[in-house]
């Protein structure tokens, strides 16, 4: 009796989406939890990420500090993805997320270069995302900053995690937006130059690393022009530097940790391989 | 024997299945992503957490205290880079909290006014024995509302040694030769664990001797390396010094801002 | 804790107000505050300021819910009154850790006071000397949480204009002038307008100076410059 229900239900579930996520282990997990499992946590990239359009090219920046809960899961994190040339991305969230995201857009985006023969355009890749984040309803924890330069001039978007976008003349995002936006909001003109873009996006990402905790160690810039892209980076600002060195240095001793437990296991040789060269 | 065990681990699998396909039934009629929509109302959460790291080490002669000096809200937001951990409560006892910081400024409160009154009462300071015992019975008076605070109290004891006395929440004291509490207290102790309770050393090899010069490099670098990979940890390290028969010296350190 | 319990505390503030910002100058200190009260997103009444003027050194401004405000200027009032009869005015700092305890004593009763509180002031080590006095800005949560800083940004300025408000204070060493001290104050206003749906462009500027005491600010407009939003196109 029992068995056939159960036969009868999982008929009926279609958990299989043909290659796509997996979802038939949600509710198990979930009872697990309530049962008093704890469920491992995800790293987030508490992130600043900024980007500002000026005449003829687009720059974008971000950290590189990846957190899980309150510690530096990355120092080193790269936060700004390259989907062709010279369209980019940048992203907070979560960093699985991101990485796959972009990575899906990239290899989308090549191809479809290869296929048309031509440069990719910043609205398509908006457009891939978008469609692929709206379709998971915002699980997919991926916020992303696409901006580029293409045929039409440069461009950028933002584009959230549940699929809502939007086209910006300048524009941050992530924890440490708050503090980043606000520089911007200040010193942002229409038409500035490269270098004025270049420093304002420097100061922004700044301002965020040094107002958010989980903003910091160092920060990537991409500048993107028509003709060439030129990224910058890792830059550290002065308030990123340890300020003084340790005082003392922790060598250990070989040997000098002490031995719990000592097991000998016996193996006879089956098969050897030579692999000294 | 074996086969009553055998009985046990059975009924014990049975409860346990039958408690996960409960589990199951509830979690599958509302399931988290429903219920977060609609559970609307919260109640207010008297509690918030500020940040930052302390940690105190006890020699022969002598206790040092450090903090960071950074305060956050949300845990991301700073909201100052020189908010003061450290109490200096009289010539011999420094004390440190961290945690909400309203209930460490009310617990500060609380002990300096109580010392005060002791100094009238008895024409005396409170030695640090004393004032741990009351920093318990004051942190157990709030049992079933507590001071969210991880609470260390350092000095120089009557017999001219150093303290340091480590409590949790709710008044469970400890006297111990180093303590941290906050944020970074999962980096730290392990720190100190190594590097002056040598747990991980074989026997035979050199034990260096915890010289008052050592144990405040030791406290630096502990520091130095959470500000590397605590979010919350940062801007200054607040260093007590309090050594037998000297006065309480105070100084600050940069730390990393970011 | 699913019961329905009868609500008898501030859980919810109605007509709230955002954020303060506050800066320390050479002799003194300046706080803003925009002139609105907002009921949810709403900008329900103008003209109202979120400033009270305690005696001549100290000056109060919140954030949060302003019938808690009301409540606290009457409480605040008696404390002023209470130290006149032996003759003594109260300083920030007294009222500072005066207002600590009362919010922190009404968060252990799970029943808050909604607001930060900014206390700005000239604390005087003697009276009426004027080279000992010191400026002072003390900050306290709706959990009594206190602190005292240089510069502060509340409320959703905490997030916005804290950083920019601090470097700032450190590119000027900590030795502002006051008009640059208020024009930095205009201007964090202005960028909390662009991002604060319940900020409002009509402010004041209360100062305390050593010299001056308490004075009150005037209202004040700010426009802000909106010339991005014409190159702003949603085009897919």
């Amino acid at each position: 009796m029992a068995s056939t229900d159960v036969k009868n239900t999982v008929s009926h579930m279609e958990m299989d989406r043909g290659g796509a996520f997996d979802f038939s282990n949600c509710i198990r997990n979930q009872a697990m939890c309530k049962m008093g499992a704890t469920a491992p946590t995800l790293t987030s990239t508490g992130t600043t990420i900024v980007a500002v359009s000026y005449k003829g090219g687009l720059v974008m920046g971000a950290d590189s500090r990846a957190t899980a809960g309150n510690i530096v899961a990355d120092k080193h994190c790269e936060k700004v993805h390259k989907l062709t040339e010279s369209i980019y991305a940048c992203g907070a969230g979560t960093a699985a997320d991101l990485d796959q995201v972009t990575k899906m857009l990239s290899g989308n985006l090549r191809l479809l270069e290869l296929n048309t023969g031509r440069k990719a355009r910043v609205i398509t890749a908006l457009r891939q995302a978008k469609q692929h984040l709206f379709n998971y309803r915002g699980y997919i924890g991926a916020y992303l900053l696409i901006g580029g330069v293409d045929p039409t001039g440069p461009h950028l978007y933002m584009c959230s995690a549940n699929g809502t976008t939007m086209a910006f003349p300048f524009t941050a995002q992530g924890s440490g937006s708050y503090a980043a936006i606000t520089i911007l909001e200040r010193d942002f003109k229409v038409d500035m130059t490269k270098e004025e873009a270049e420093s304002l996006v420097q100061r922004a990402l700044e301002a965020g690393m040094h107002g958010d905790n989980a903003s910091g160690n160092s920060l990537n810039v991409v500048i993107i022009e028509p003709n060439e892209t030129v990224f910058k980076g890792p830059i550290v600002p002065e308030f990123c530097k340890r300020p003084e060195p340790n005082d003392l240095s922790y060598k250990f001793q070989p040997g000098a940790t002490k031995v719990l437990k000592n097991k000998v296991y016996k193996y006879d040789i089956v098969e050897s391989m030579d692999i000294s060269h | 024997m074996a086969c009553f065990n055998g009985i046990t681990a059975s009924a014990d699998a049975t409860n346990q299945m039958h408690s996960f396909k409960q589990a199951m039934r509830e979690v599958s009629a509302k399931p988290d992503w429903l219920s977060a929509r609609h559970i609307e109302r919260q109640r207010w959460n008297p509690y918030s957490m500020e940040g930052g790291s302390t940690c105190a080490i006890s020699g022969d002669n002598f206790a040092i205290v450090a903090s960071d000096t950074r305060m956050t809200a949300n845990d991301i937001n700073i909201l100052t880079r020189d908010a003061e951990k450290i109490q200096v409560l009289n010539d011999s006892i420094i004390l440190t909290t961290s945690g909400f910081y309203g209930d460490v400024l009310q617990l500060t409160k609380v002990l300096q006014s109580r010392l005060h009154k002791y100094r009238f009462d008895y024409r005396a300071d409170m030695s640090v024995d004393l004032c741990a015992e009351l920093l318990s019975r004051n942190l157990y008076y709030r049992r079933f509302f507590p001071y969210y605070t991880g609470a260390i109290l350092a000095g120089i004891d009557e017999h001219g040694k150093g303290a340091v006395f480590s409590y949790d929440p709710i008044g469970c004291i400890e006297r111990l030769g180093y303590s941290a509490s906050g944020a970074a207290e999962p980096m730290i102790i392990p720190f100190l664990d190594c590097q002056i309770g040598h747990v991980t050393l074989d026997e035979g090899y050199e034990k260096p001797a915890l010289t008052m010069e050592r144990a405040i490099s030791l406290m630096k670098d502990s520091f130095r390396g959470a500000a590397e990979r605590e979010i919350s940890t940062g801007d200054k390290i607040h260093l007590v010094i309090a050594e037998a028969g000297k006065p309480i010296v105070q100084k600050f350190l940069p730390l990393r801002e970011d | 804790m699913d019961s329905h319990e009868e609500v008898k505390a501030t859980l919810n503030p109605t007509c709230t107000g955002t954020s303060v910002i506050a800066l320390q100058y050479k002799t003194g200190v300046v706080v803003l505050t925009d002139r609105v009260v907002s009921y949810g997103k709403m900008a329900r009444y103008k003209n109202v300021s979120r400033q009270y003027k305690v005696n001549e050194n100290v000056l109060v401004a919140f954030g949060g819910d302003h019938a808690d405000f009301h409540w606290l200027q009457n409480v605040i009032e008696r404390q002023v009154l209470l130290w006149k009869r032996f003759d003594q005015d109260i300083g920030p700092k007294a009222l500072h850790g005066y207002l600590t305890s009362l919010l922190y004593g009404r968060r252990c009763q799970m029943n808050p006071v909604w607001n930060t509180l900014i206390v700005a002031g000239i604390e005087e080590e003697e009276k009426k000397n004027k080279e000992t006095s010191t400026p002072f800005i003390g900050i306290i949560t709706q959990k009594g949480c206190a602190y005292q800083v240089k510069h502060v940004a509340t409320g959703l300025g905490a997030f916005l204009l804290n950083q920019a408000v601090e470097d700032e204070w450190r590119k000027s060493g900590g030795e502002l002038t006051r008009e640059q001290a208020e024009q930095v104050l205009r201007k964090s206003l202005e960028l909390s307008l662009y991002h604060d749906c319940v900020a409002d462009n009509e402010f004041e500027i209360g100062r305390v100076d050593s010299q001056d005491g308490v004075v009150l600010g005037k209202e004040e407009k700010v426009i802000g410059d909106w010339s991005i939003a014409e190159t702003n196109c949603q085009y897919e």
